[in-house]
């Protein structure tokens, strides 16, 4: 069943658009990663979703299929509303742990508001509930946590704790947005198997916000890869590794540091050249002026459309390219 | 941890000793080198001679060197000797005492007067960042900070004493009436002169700790884990606003209570203030000095007082 539909989403900032008709769906307890190199719009598509852009027009729409069956505009609901979805329907951890929780406060105090605010939880059955949580996240000791500031605590523990206060409203769908990027690789590993155990626990969906594919292909079902603010390729992830359809896919694929390139001698291919800026995109493929494959007809005079190129009746494997049939061959 | 504390405390003590010292020197030293002197009042008077000009000297220890005067006079001091005035002959401590309550009462006052107003018009600029609102509070706060107190003062005796007789123009109460109702109408106005005038210094500190607090990470998770927006500026935004406020009005508090010069002149308000310009005045060296050094001993009680509260009530500073 589907859990979120995206369409058309839009964002601008009174200029050209940052994130420019970017659609797609997921289902219930699916995992998405959003790929992208900086300046794809995968940040701020997700912000959007998240109503935490602060100024800036949000266009098209972004149903979300609530538990109870109601559905709800992320795109466009009141800022009101808005308050009631966040925390319980969506929630959404960040990169940098170090500053993602209040310093002042105790890991307790601020669980406890997010207890008080999502599950109406105070006094002995807040702190019981909080213990549980952070239980559930992995911390050994959350009895003492409880009692801690943030600057007590480890990268990689002060995550699980913004994981636990991001899952205490138990919502369908937690937006992460690089969460593991700051962490050492270890405790990346750990995180990540953390996130997918909940997952098979509470059946929470999860758009994972990443430019690192290792990272994506350790975790996701589905790869969406964003270029200059549009979908380029949507993807099953197993799909999507075996045999990209996108050239912008294969060499992002071909420059991601994998064993072989660590330890071998293989040097490590680069992606020439950077992510046009949004006032400099041309009215063809905007991966055009980057692409190896790249023949002035139709890639430069024409905006490919995004075509959906699986088999099967069901299955989505979307890609921009106008030239992805010859590439295929 | 304690330990820690208390050695940081030791040490702060060792160096403020240190300090009172060379304020007591230098203020000692610049007094006695003023032209002029105690002994200008009574050569003036009718009928006066030399000879008697000196024994007044001698009765008030003005013929010894002036180290031995200085040596003498800061024995005095740590005796709780702080000398007697050469006007009305009373002891220092208690004539400065006497005055205390009035410059506690304006200075408080005007204190919750500028802190509130502050607090107000610095959260609103920084919760309205780069709105018309925004630029109106800095505008207000130029406005204000470049009042004269003098003559914010003299216009505030004009229109809501002069001309309307709402409020006395001066002095502490009216003669007779003791009530509270009384005095409070003798504090409002020189507080509120007092106190508008430094509602855009706290204003710019809160407008700029607030500020840095919303812009960092933590406010934004809190936005995405839907807590509203009122709980976040009064669980995260003012106690961080509020925790850097605390040593800065260590600093200023004791400017505050060692007597607001000007206020207290235009509003004949009989604080420290007035005493200290009242001295210098009249060559009081002994209550001048006593002023000064209850002063300095102010500042350094204010600004340890402030650490060790700023250590206690910010938990990353306990670790």
């Amino acid at each position: 069943m589907t859990l979120l539909s995206v369409r058309d989403l839009g964002v601008d900032f009174g200029g050209p658009p940052i994130v420019d008709g970017v659609s797609f769906s997921m289902k219930r307890g699916e995992i998405v990663a959003l790929v992208g190199e900086s300046g794809s719009g995968k940040s701020v598509a997700s912000l959007a979703l998240m109503g935490l852009l602060g100024r800036g027009n949000v266009t098209g729409s972004a149903m979300l299929r609530l538990n109870d069956g109601r559905e709800t505009d992320l795109a466009r609901i009141s800022s009101r509303e808005r308050r009631g979805v966040l925390g319980r329907h969506v929630s959404m951890i960040f990169q940098d742990p170090l500053s993602s929780l209040d310093p002042i406060q105790t890991i307790g105090a601020q669980m406890r508001e997010v207890l008080a605010l999502h599950c109406g939880l105070l006094g002995r059955k807040a702190e019981a509930r909080a213990v549980e949580l952070l239980h559930e996240v992995g911390i050994v000791d959350p009895q003492a946590c409880l009692k801690l500031i943030p600057q007590r605590l480890s990268g990689g523990m002060r995550q699980r704790v913004l994981i636990a206060m991001a899952i205490a409203g138990e919502p369908e769908l937690l937006l992460a947005d690089e969460p593991t990027t700051a962490l050492d690789v270890t405790v990346q590993a750990q995180v990540l198997r953390l996130l997918l155990s909940l997952r098979a626990r509470s059946g929470m969906g999860m758009i994972f916000i990443t430019h690192n594919l290792a990272v994506a292909s350790s975790i996701t079902d589905r790869v969406i890869v964003l270029y200059a603010g549009q979908v380029v390729e949507d993807a099953p992830a197993d799909a999507f590794f075996a045999a990209p359809a996108m050239p912008y896919s294969k060499a992002l694929l071909g420059a991601a540091p994998g064993i072989d390139s660590v330890f071998g001698a293989r040097r490590l291919p680069t992606l020439r050249g950077q992510v046009p800026a949004p006032g400099e995109r041309g009215v063809g493929c905007r991966f055009a002026p980057r692409c190896d494959a790249m023949r002035p007809t139709p890639c430069q005079t024409q905006m490919p459309d995004l075509q959906n190129i699986a088999d099967g009746e069901n299955e989505v494997h979307a890609v921009r390219c106008g030239r992805w049939e010859e590439l295929a061959r | 941890m304690a330990e820690g504390m208390l050695a940081f405390a030791a040490r702060r003590a060792g160096v403020n000793v240190l300090l009172l010292l060379l304020v007591s020197l230098t203020g000692f030293m610049l007094l006695h080198a003023t032209p002029g002197g105690p002994l200008a009042q009574f050569s003036l008077s009718p009928g006066m001679t030399s000879e008697r000009l000196n024994q007044i000297a001698h009765s008030m220890g003005l013929d010894q060197p002036l180290w031995l005067q200085y040596v003498e006079w800061l024995g005095g001091l740590l005796k709780g000797d702080w000398g007697h005035s050469y006007r009305d002959h009373a002891p220092v401590l208690s004539i400065i005492v006497a005055h205390l309550g009035a410059t506690v009462e304006l200075g408080l006052a005007s204190l919750v007067i500028s802190f509130l107003g502050g607090l107000a018009m610095g959260l609103v600029g920084a919760l309205r960042a780069g709105q018309a609102i925004d630029s109106l509070c800095s505008l207000v706060g130029v406005i204000l900070l470049s009042l004269p107190t003098f003559w914010l003062g003299l216009v505030f005796i004009y229109f809501l004493s002069v001309r309307t007789g709402w409020f006395p123009a001066g002095g502490l109460m009216s003669p007779g009436n003791a009530s509270p109702v009384d005095r409070l109408r003798h504090l409002a106005l020189p507080a509120l002169t007092l106190g508008l005038v430094s509602i855009p210094v706290w204003g710019a500190y809160v407008r700029s700790f607030a500020g840095d607090t919303l812009n960092q990470d933590h406010i934004r998770t809190a936005r995405a884990l839907g807590v509203p927006g009122w709980r976040i500026v009064l669980r995260r935004v003012l106690p961080a606003s509020l925790l850097p406020l605390i040593p800065i009005a260590g600093v200023y508090l004791p400017t505050l209570l060692s007597g607001a010069l000007v206020t207290e002149t235009v509003f004949t308000w009989p604080g420290v203030g007035r005493l200290f310009l009242d001295s210098l005045q009249y060559r009081d060296y002994p209550v001048a000095l006593g002023v000064l050094m209850f002063s300095a001993v102010l500042v350094l009680i204010c600004s340890l007082a402030a650490e060790l509260l700023h250590h206690a009530a910010d938990p990353r500073l306990r670790a």
